[in-house]
């Protein structure tokens, strides 16, 4: 949804977000391209994203905290 | 969405099948107070709000009550015919009334929904509640903004918590709010997990625990006392504006003091005027007390004083001759042993001058006459020796009136001024001069202060929401509001310097919390990716924020432009939304130059037609916000303070808006003698408008006996 | 009694009746409330009080000069020496001054001759002249009130036309002879 990718450029206008976590910023860039990062903080914004809506944001967190403390 | 029909059946003063048919434009219903304008509100929200409670019994028509016989009944109906997207539906809430021989038994209320297709014509049944359809068709927080009744309503919409519930849903904020919401959730929680999977000793889980506890109580207090600063800081505000409008008015106040001072120094003189004149005035009284009375009695006063110089003139004359005359005889009776009377020449010389026959007084010879006298008198001498004869001189003047009349002459003549015409003129003159002098000055002085009450009544009119009293008491209030002023301004800068301390130690704790934190030494489970979320959080934080204010600049933009086009010719000033706290938003009025406006400068339909603009841009932006789905809106429209010229702007602006508006008010309409109400065609005909409907009561009716009251709808185009 | 004045104030004079309504009209009755312009403007009078208006009558008639002897007599019953006694409760001035002006007045217009009544010890001479004062005194009072009449007759509302329409008539007597 255009709406949740607007979410996600808000977050990317972040310099100091950008900058530790190493992000490229491009002006374009979608939830759905997003979760294909290198940068696996962006990786984990943009799953966040697209499910926070969920009722049930537990397995989103699983997901989330494995992603972050496997590969970082 | 759009409200094709409203129809009314047996409903409260809607007697029998009464319609509205709207059109997708602005409907205008004109009606008087008491006549069914209410009622269409009440109807509304029994259909839409599902939290609406109507006490039947007290809903239905009596006139159709009155008219049906015992064990009959009949239905009462609130039919709304509404239109979203393509589809048409037909929502009905209804009842039953059955009048029965000792009670009227009321009916649960019924529900039907008739959905249409628009596309396919084809009908059918919905089975959701009308509370469910509602959240679709109308949703509250549409409806929230969309429906007011009174002026109070439209003012409280736009208040505190109300404002900032709208805010909320209809700017992009609101999603922020949610991802806000899961990505603190996941912060905290991954906190938790690493600080349990990693390995730390108990003095530095002891210790994070500490600090937590201390951060947690410290952002409170910083939190408290940052709400306590602007409490403060808005009563610092308030203060300020009302300090600058007693300045601006201080120089009048001190005019107004200058001219009642002028005013009281006149009229003491008058008084004095007055006053001296009062005795002045006594002309009377003066002819005897100033001895006016005596003008020209000057005459009289010499005339006297020579009558009475004459009288003791002639009284000594008198008085010497008889002196004289009673020495004679005196001499003649007491036979010679009278003495010679004094001056008399002694017996040796007269016998001297009958010898010598010259008379030795005026050397000329003797007469005869002289020598006769002077015989006899020797004679007499020389008889009276022989007899020893005493007389009295007798009283020649047993009265004293004369000498009592000198007495007074000579004391007049010791103030001459009490009988001097000179005198006795000048007084007079002087002092119907004086009287003349004051009477000039009274007159004077009297239209010197009409001119100065009339200055008076001209400072007062610059300043028409002050009191005469308030104006004599400004230097009074000033110093009053400027202490108050002091305190706050105070109070603000010890409490800021307690924020920056308490900030202090916050950054402080943080700092801490890092340290204490790099001593646990993590497992699996990494530091870095708590710090990651806790990133995302702050973000998320702050991203919320800028939308919120994004949202708010664009809502007070449009509103100020509202303003300016529901007031055209007026200065209105612009209008600018703000958060006051988390909770609610509110706004202020500012002047072009974003200073201050003080809401005194207003007039009354401009104070009104700031919500409105509020609402109507809210209704604008929800629009955009909700994918180009409009709502209406209904409301009763609060122009009563507006004029003519005004009024006719704001119903354009509300046709301007293209979207469904349906408006209820009591203007444009007039009452004839039997307080029949007529609709005033030539002030109605200017409105634009798409639909316009006249409600009034049919007559005849009695406003104490309900049945007999039943509303008409007349159609005006 | 040695002073022909006390004999004189000890006496009672009178005014032709017929000039009992001037008096009515002009003059205020009785001492209540104070003897003085207000009063008399309280009661619609010009006069505070009856002697008042007398001693005015005589100056009058003094000044005119005018003469008149009574026919019938009338009095308001008061001594000369009563008028306008010291110490009066309004604070008015005392009178006695005034009582000398009449008395010089009488005595330097009176035909009675004082060197003669000087040399006489009879107390009935003494009374016969005062009585030819107090006529004189009255028929100067008649004289002024029969001026008096004459200007009301012209216009009833003269004395009361203004406050200083008394003292007008008093002066304009005066110039008329001047």
């Amino acid at each position: 949804m255009a709406r949740k990718d607007d979410m996600l450029k808000a977050f990317l206008k972040n310099e100091e977000f950008c900058n530790k976590y190493n992000i490229a910023v491009t002006l374009d860039v979608t939830i759905f391209q997003a979760q294909r990062s290198d940068s696996l903080a962006l990786v984990a914004l943009a799953k966040i994203i697209d499910k926070y809506e969920d009722d049930n944001t537990t397995p989103l967190y699983q997901q989330v905290i494995n992603l972050l403390n496997e590969k970082l | 969405m759009i409200i094709n029909k409203l129809s009314l059946y047996n409903f409260m003063c809607y007697y029998d099948h009464k319609p509205f048919e709207f059109a997708d434009g602005l409907n205008i219903i004109l009606g008087h107070n008491g006549d069914g304008k209410s009622t269409i509100f009440t109807a509304f929200n029994w259909i839409f709000d599902q939290y609406s409670q109507l006490e039947l019994s007290e809903v239905y028509s009596k006139k159709k009550y009155s008219e049906i016989l015992e064990n009959e009944s009949f239905d009462v109906y609130v039919e709304c015919i509404v239109t979203q997207y393509n589809e048409e539906y037909k929502i009905t809430k209804s009842f039953t009334v059955t009048k029965n021989a000792n009670n009227t038994n009321i009916s649960h209320t019924k529900e039907e929904i008739w959905r249409k297709d628009l596309s396919t014509g084809e009908k059918s049944l919905d089975g959701r509640t009308i509370a469910k359809l509602s959240q679709q068709v109308f949703p509250e927080a549409f409806r929230n903004f969309s429906m007011f009744e009174t002026e109070t309503d439209a003012l409280k919409i736009v208040e505190g918590e109300k404002l900032a519930e709208l805010v909320k849903n209809f700017s992009n904020a609101k999603h922020y709010e949610k991802l806000d919401d899961v990505l603190e959730i996941f912060e905290k929680r991954a906190d938790k997990q690493f600080r349990r999977e990693a390995t730390a000793d108990q003095a530095a889980q002891d210790k994070m625990d500490d600090i937590d506890r201390k951060i947690e109580v410290t952002t409170v207090e910083i939190k408290n006392l940052k709400k306590r600063v602007e409490e403060d800081e808005n009563g610092r505000d308030f203060y300020t504006e009302k300090i600058n409008e007693l300045l601006k008015n201080a120089t009048i106040s001190d005019d107004y003091k200058k001219i009642e001072e002028q005013i009281d120094k006149l009229t003491i003189e008058i008084n004095k005027a007055r006053s001296e004149n009062k005795s002045r005035n006594r002309f009377t009284d003066k002819i005897f007390d100033n001895f006016y009375l005596l003008n020209g009695f000057d005459k009289i006063i010499s005339a006297f004083s020579d009558k009475v110089n004459n009288f003791r003139q002639e009284k000594n004359r008198i008085d010497n001759e008889e002196r004289n005359k009673f020495a004679v005889e005196k001499l003649q009776l007491e036979n010679g042993a009278t003495p010679f009377p004094p001056g008399f020449p002694s017996l040796d010389i007269l016998n001297e001058i009958l010898k010598d026959n010259i008379c030795k007084i005026c050397s000329a010879e003797l007469e005869d006459s002289s020598k006769e006298y002077i015989n006899k008198s020797i004679k007499l001498y020389e008889e009276s020796k022989k007899k020893e004869k005493q007389l009295e001189m007798p009283m020649i003047f047993p009265n004293n009136f004369i000498d009592e009349f000198q007495i007074i002459d000579r004391t007049i003549q010791l103030k001459p001024e009490k009988y001097a015409s000179d005198r006795i003129t000048e007084e007079i003159e002087f002092g119907i001069k004086r009287i003349t002098e004051n009477n000039n000055q009274i007159t004077e002085n009297n239209n010197k202060i009409s001119d100065l009450e009339i200055e008076k009544k001209d400072l007062l009119h610059k300043i028409p929401n002050i009191s005469e009293n308030e104006l004599k008491n400004i230097r009074l209030k000033h110093e009053e509001y400027s202490k108050e002023k002091d305190i706050l301004v105070g109070k603000i800068g010890e409490n800021e310097t307690k924020l920056d301390s308490k900030k202090a130690y916050l950054e402080e704790l943080n700092i801490t919390q890092r340290n204490t934190y790099s001593q646990f030494k993590e497992s699996d489970f990494k530091r870095s990716t708590v710090e990651v979320l806790s990133m995302l959080s702050k973000i998320a934080k702050s991203v919320k924020q800028d939308e919120y204010k994004k949202f708010l600049e664009i809502l007070s933009e449009r509103a100020s432009k509202y303003l300016k086009q529901i007031n055209v010719g007026e200065i209105t000033g612009k209008i600018e939304l703000y958060r006051k706290n988390d909770k609610e938003v509110t706004y202020k009025s500012l002047n072009e130059d974003n200073s201050v406006r003080s809401s005194l400068e207003d007039s009354g339909a401009l104070q009104i037609s700031k919500p409105l603009s509020i609402l109507f841009a809210i209704a604008d932006i929800a629009s955009e916000t909700a994918d180009n789905e409009t709502y209406p809106m209904i409301f009763d429209a609060p122009t009563g303070r507006f004029s003519p010229d005004r009024e006719q702007e704001f119903f354009k602006v509300l046709k301007s808006t293209n979207k469904q508006r349906i408006v209820v008010t009591l203007r444009f309409l007039g009452a004839d003698k039997t307080n029949t109400p007529f609709v005033n065609k030539d002030l109605f005909q200017n409105i634009e408008k798409d639909k316009a409907f006249f409600i009034k009561r049919v007559r005849p009716f009695e406003i104490d006996k309900p049945e007999t009251i039943n509303t008409e709808i007349e159609s005006l185009n | 009694m040695k002073y022909l004045k006390s004999i004189w104030a000890d006496r009672t004079p009178s005014y032709d009746k017929e000039y009992q309504s001037i008096f009515d009209k002009l003059a205020n009755k009785g001492n209540e409330g104070g003897d003085n312009e207000e009063r008399a403007i309280e009661t619609g009078k010009i006069f505070a009080t009856q002697y008042e208006m007398y001693i005015y009558a005589f100056f009058i008639g003094l000044y005119a000069p005018e003469q008149q002897e009574s026919t019938t007599k009338a009095t308001f019953g008061h001594k000369i020496s009563e008028w306008g006694k010291k110490n009066r409760k309004s604070g008015r001035d005392s009178f006695l001054e005034i009582q000398d002006f009449m008395f010089i007045s009488l005595i330097t217009n009176s035909d009675v001759n004082f060197i003669e009544l000087e040399r006489s010890s009879d107390e009935n001479e003494t009374k016969k002249a005062v009585s030819k004062l107090i006529d004189l005194m009255e028929s100067y009072t008649n004289g002024g009130l029969q001026l008096i009449k004459d200007k009301l007759e012209l216009n009833e509302n003269y004395f009361i036309s203004s406050m200083e329409a008394p003292l007008n008539f008093l002066l304009k007597t005066n110039t008329k002879t001047n």
